[in-house]
C-alpha cells in the first residue's frame, strides 16, 4: 500500500513538473480503464438496468463515503462482494472513481 | 518522446477535468483522416467489450468485428438452464449495438493471421488489413489428449464446455434419462474455462434430479485436489442433496484417464471403471486456434500477454482477452474477458494516438448458483505491478462460510443481475 501511495505522490511530482498545474497523477483514460471493472456489474457508466445500484450521478462524497465503509471491517448491512472488492482499491482511487461516476449523467 | 507523450498527457487530463465524458480524445494525432484499423476476432465477452470500447473511446477508430455466429451463446448461465431454471436462448446476444455504433460486424469464421503483413483472412478468402489486432477466440478443445475423446466421442458424451449444440444435446440427454440413472461429470486439472463452473453444473444438475428424478446419482472424477469455492459447494451440496452427489479427487483416483463414449465409460488412472447413463466429459482445452495461426500461443497452449496491455509478448500489436490469456491469477472467466476488453479497448486506443497505455486494473465476481436463491460467490481485484498482475493485500476472496439464507439469496439475485449488466455491457443486450 505504502509503494502505491509512494509511487502515485512521485507520479504526482512529475507531472506537475513538467505541466505545472494539473494535479491529479492518474489520467483520464487511467480512470476510465479504472472505473471500467464497476461497469460490469453497474453498468456501463454506472448506469444499472437491474437489482445492482445505479452509481452514475450520485455525488461524490455520498460514493466516495459508501467505497470507504465498504472497505472497513464493519461494513453496512447487507454487504455482499463490496467489502472484498473495495478492499483493493487506495482512497485515491476510491476518490477518482466517486468523481468520475458523479459525473456521469 | 517524452515530452511529447507529456503534452498529450496533460490534454488528457484538462479534457478529464473539463467532464470525463468528453473521453472521445479529440487529440491532433487522431483528428487525422485515419485514426487507425482494429480488427477484433470473436465477439464473446472479451471481444465484445473490446470492440465496443474503443469506439467508446475514439469513435474515429475504424473496428470490425469478425464473429462467425449471428447470435452469440454465451458459457456463463447455461448450468442454469440444466437446472430448468433458464431457457437456452436466455444466454443468446445479437450485435445490434455494436453496428450502432459504428462497428462493422462481419459474420465469418477468421481463419488465418499474417502478423508480418498484418491481415487476417476470413473464410471464403476476404482479407481485412489492421494497424491492431485483437483476438478474443475462447477455448478449443484438446482433441485426443484425453484418451478416446475426440469430435466423435463428443456427440455421445458431450462436453458442453462451449455454449451451442453441445448445451443442447447434454440438456436432452439428461430430459431422456430415467429416475435412478448416474450422471457422470469428468472435471480437468487446471488451468481451463471457469474454474467454478463444472461445480456449478453438477449443483444445478442435481436440482433438476431432485426435482425430477430423486432415485438419480451424480458422481464427479476430478483431476484436481481442490477446486473454486470447494468448502461452500460441498456445504451447499450436502444441505440441499445430500448423499446425491459424490466427488472424487485425485488422490482417491479421481483422475480419469480413457474415455468410451460408446458404452459411456471412463477409466481412471488405477483402472477403476465407472459406467454412467449420461457422461459430460471437461476436457483438456486450450486457447482458440487463430491464436496459433497467429504465432502468438505458447507451447503450453495458451497466450502470455504484456500485463498492462495485454499485448501478446510474442508478436506486436496483437492482442489478446479473454479465456484464452496467461493472466493469473486471473480467472479464465467471462467476467474478466470483459476486464481484459476494456484495457485492451484503452491500450490501443492510446496506442493509435501515440500515448502512453493507461494504467490496467481489472475485477473479476464470479456467482454460482447451488440451488434456487442460494447463491455463492469469488471476488478478486488485480493490479500490473513490474509487470505482473497482482492482486492488492487484503482484497477479494470467497462468500463466508457461514451466512444467513438471506445473504445467499441476494448473491442468487445478484448473480442474475450481474448476469444482465453484463451483457448490456459487452453487447447492449436483455438478457
Amino acid at each position: 500500500m505504502s509503494f502505491r501511495i509512494k509511487r502515485l505522490c512521485s507520479m504526482s511530482a512529475a507531472v506537475l513538473l513538467l505541466i505545472g498545474g494539473a494535479a491529479h497523477a492518474q489520467s483520464a483514460l487511467d480512470v476510465s480503464v479504472l472505473a471500467g471493472s464497476c461497469a460490469n456489474c453497474h453498468g456501463t457508466d454506472g448506469k444499472s438496468n437491474g437489482k445492482i445500484p445505479t452509481i452514475a450521478g450520485r455525488p461524490a462524497p455520498t460514493l466516495a463515503a459508501m467505497l470507504k465503509a465498504y472497505k472497513g471491517e464493519t461494513p453496512p448491512p447487507g454487504t455482499t462482494i463490496m467489502n472484498r472488492l473495495a478492499k483493493g482499491y487506495t482512497d485515491e482511487q476510491i476518490d477518482a472513481l466517486a468523481k468520475y461516476f458523479s459525473e456521469k449523467k | 518522446m517524452s515530452k511529447n507523450t507529456i503534452s498529450r498527457r496533460q490534454s488528457l487530463q484538462l479534457l478529464g477535468g473539463a467532464g470525463a465524458g468528453l473521453l472521445s480524445l479529440s487529440m491532433p494525432a487522431i483528428a487525422q483522416q485515419n485514426a487507425g484499423r482494429v480488427v477484433v476476432v470473436g465477439g464473446g465477452f472479451g471481444g465484445a467489450t473490446a470492440a465496443k470500447y474503443i469506439k467508446r473511446l475514439n469513435p474515429k477508430v475504424q473496428v470490425t468485428l469478425v464473429e462467425p455466429l449471428q447470435r452469440y451463446y454465451t458459457c456463463p448461465f447455461t448450468n442454469l438452464h440444466f437446472g430448468g431454471l433458464r431457457t437456452f436462448e436466455q444466454q443468446g446476444h445479437n450485435f445490434n449495438e455494436l453496428r450502432a455504433i459504428g462497428v462493422q460486424v462481419i459474420h465469418a469464421l477468421a481463419n488465418d493471421v499474417d502478423n508480418k503483413k498484418k491481415t487476417v483472412t476470413l473464410a471464403g478468402g476476404r482479407v481485412l488489413n489492421y494497424d491492431k489486432l485483437v483476438l478474443s477466440p475462447g477455448i478449443d478443445i484438446r482433441w485426443g489428449a484425453l484418451k478416446g475423446y475426440d469430435q466423435a466421442a463428443a456427440q455421445l458424451a458431450p462436453h458442453a464446455w462451449q455454449a451451442g449444440p453441445q448445451t443442447m444435446l447434454l440438456k436432452q440427454q439428461l430430459d431422456a434419462m430415467p429416475d435412478g440413472g448416474t450422471f457422470i461429470l469428468v472435471a480437468p486439472d487446471n488451468p481451463f474455462r471457469c474454474p467454478p463452473g463444472p461445480y456449478e453444473r453438477v449443483s444445478m444438475v442435481a436440482h433438476y434430479f431432485k426435482t425430477r428424478k430423486p432415485k438419480s446419482k451424480i458422481l464427479v472424477l476430478d483431476a484436481k485436489e481442490n477446486f473454486s469455492k470447494q468448502g461452500l459447494f460441498l456445504d451447499g451440496w450436502k444441505k440441499f442433496y445430500g448423499e446425491m452427489i459424490e466427488w472424487v479427487p485425485l488422490s482417491k483416483d479421481g483422475k480419469v484417464v480413457r474415455v468410451d463414449a460408446k458404452a459411456r465409460e471412463v477409466e481412471t488412472e488405477f483402472g477403476k471403471k465407472h459406467k454412467a447413463s449420461v457422461l459430460n466429459v471437461v476436457p483438456p482445452q486450450k486457447a482458440g486456434f487463430i491464436a496459433d495461426r497467429a504465432g502468438v500461443t505458447a507451447q503450453s497452449g495458451w497466450v502470455p500477454v504484456k500485463a498492462q496491455t495485454f499485448e501478446s509478448s510474442q508478436v506486436a500489436d496483437i492482442y489478446v482477452a479473454g479465456d484464452a490469456t496467461v493472466a493469473a491469477p486471473m480467472p479464465k472467466s467471462g467476467f474478466c474477458a470483459n476486464a481484459q476488453g476494456k484495457v485492451v479497448a484503452g491500450a490501443i486506443v492510446a496506442s493509435l494516438a501515440g500515448q502512453q497505455a493507461p494504467k490496467a486494473s481489472w475485477a473479476n465476481t464470479c456467482y454460482s448458483l447451488i440451488a434456487p436463491d442460494y447463491g455463492i460467490s469469488v471476488a478478486g481485484v488485480y493490479e500490473e505491478q513490474d509487470g505482473k498482475i497482482v492482486e492488492p493485500k487484503g482484497s477479494g476472496g470467497v462468500s463466508p462460510r457461514e451466512a444467513s439464507a438471506e445473504f445467499r439469496k441476494l448473491e442468487a439475485d445478484y448473480g442474475v443481475a450481474w448476469y444482465n449488466s453484463i451483457a448490456n455491457d459487452a453487447w447492449g443486450t436483455k438478457a
